[in-house]
């Protein structure tokens, strides 16, 4: 569901955190003194960038914790998958390819989730993304299984599909 | 000792990145059009360059922040580009390998340019 979006103040703490956790990575070596100008400056670009960065705010956490914890697992091991895959192909002398442009539809409602949906795709085996409209996204799928939407949904999206609805509630 | 094991877990990260790296370029130059060799590249780039660059970063621990940021970077980018040069090849007429089965993104477009 797309709801309203959240408050400017809950956006702009948002940011707050964000940009100050950025700060804290990429001037590594960790000192007092960086986190000092690392605040200052976290407070004040938050100030000019608040309404491009979030439109749900502090609820990003929350998702950034389900993305680390449930998400990247499953990810991991997905990309691992298909690159096997892709290197079963690569180095079977015959190349048994069967390529096609299949169609599948998506549950999902926000478009975050679905461009999500749509990279994590493009990341699993056999299959790459094209292009997305309302609620199907066309895949170009290197081993073709089936060319029904239902079925394809399933075999390509499910198990990103479920993980995408909880943590974009 | 803990040192050792985490410079010879890098050695073996980078190792198989470059094994993935290979096969991903190997992928490129046998597979037959330009969206099955698109799906070779993003694949084997994304798991060889974060593998090689995690490994990095274990080798060398004053960059291991780093290098897991790098990763996150590459993680989140690498497929939105291959999308896009999927998409824009497509629409500028590059054919698909003549195999390709159900094209169901050729009607999509033949729809959409008969509306024009």
């Amino acid at each position: 569901m797309e709801k309203a979006e959240a408050s400017s103040i809950n956006r702009y703490f948002y940011a707050v955190v964000l940009y100050f956790f950025l700060w804290i990575i990429l001037t590594y070596p960790f000192s007092i003194q960086e986190w000092e100008a690392g605040t200052a400056i976290a407070f004040t670009a938050s100030l000019l960038s608040y309404r491009e960065l979030s439109v749900s705010g502090l609820k990003n956490i929350k998702r950034i914790g389900i993305l680390l914890f449930w998400y990247l697992p499953v990810f991991i091991r997905e990309l691992i998958k298909a690159n096997l895959h892709v290197a079963g192909l690569v180095l079977n002398p015959k190349m048994p390819i069967k390529p096609g442009f299949v169609k599948i539809k998506t549950n999902l409602k926000s478009p975050v989730a679905r461009v999500w949906l749509a990279n994590s795709i493009t990341l699993t085996p056999g299959t790459l993304s094209v292009d997305i409209e309302d609620q199907y996204i066309y895949i170009h799928w290197i081993t073709v299984g089936s060319t029904d939407i239902e079925h394809a949904s399933e075999e390509i999206a499910g198990s990103f599909e479920k993980i995408l609805e909880v943590m974009f509630r | 000792m803990v040192d050792l094991i985490l410079g010879w877990t890098g050695v073996v990260l980078v190792f198989i990145g470059v094994f993935f790296l290979f096969l991903g370029s190997l992928g490129v130059f046998r597979l037959p059009d330009l969206f099955n060799r698109l799906q070779a590249g993003t694949k084997a780039t994304t798991l060889g360059v974060v593998s090689t660059t995690i490994g990095v970063g274990l080798i060398a621990k004053g960059w291991l922040v780093f290098s897991l940021a790098l990763a996150i970077f590459l993680l989140m980018t690498n497929p939105i580009s291959s999308h896009a040069l999927g998409r824009a090849s497509y629409r500028a007429g590059v054919k698909p390998y003549k195999g390709t089965n159900p094209d169901l993104y050729a009607e999509k477009i033949k729809k959409e340019s008969d509306q024009k």
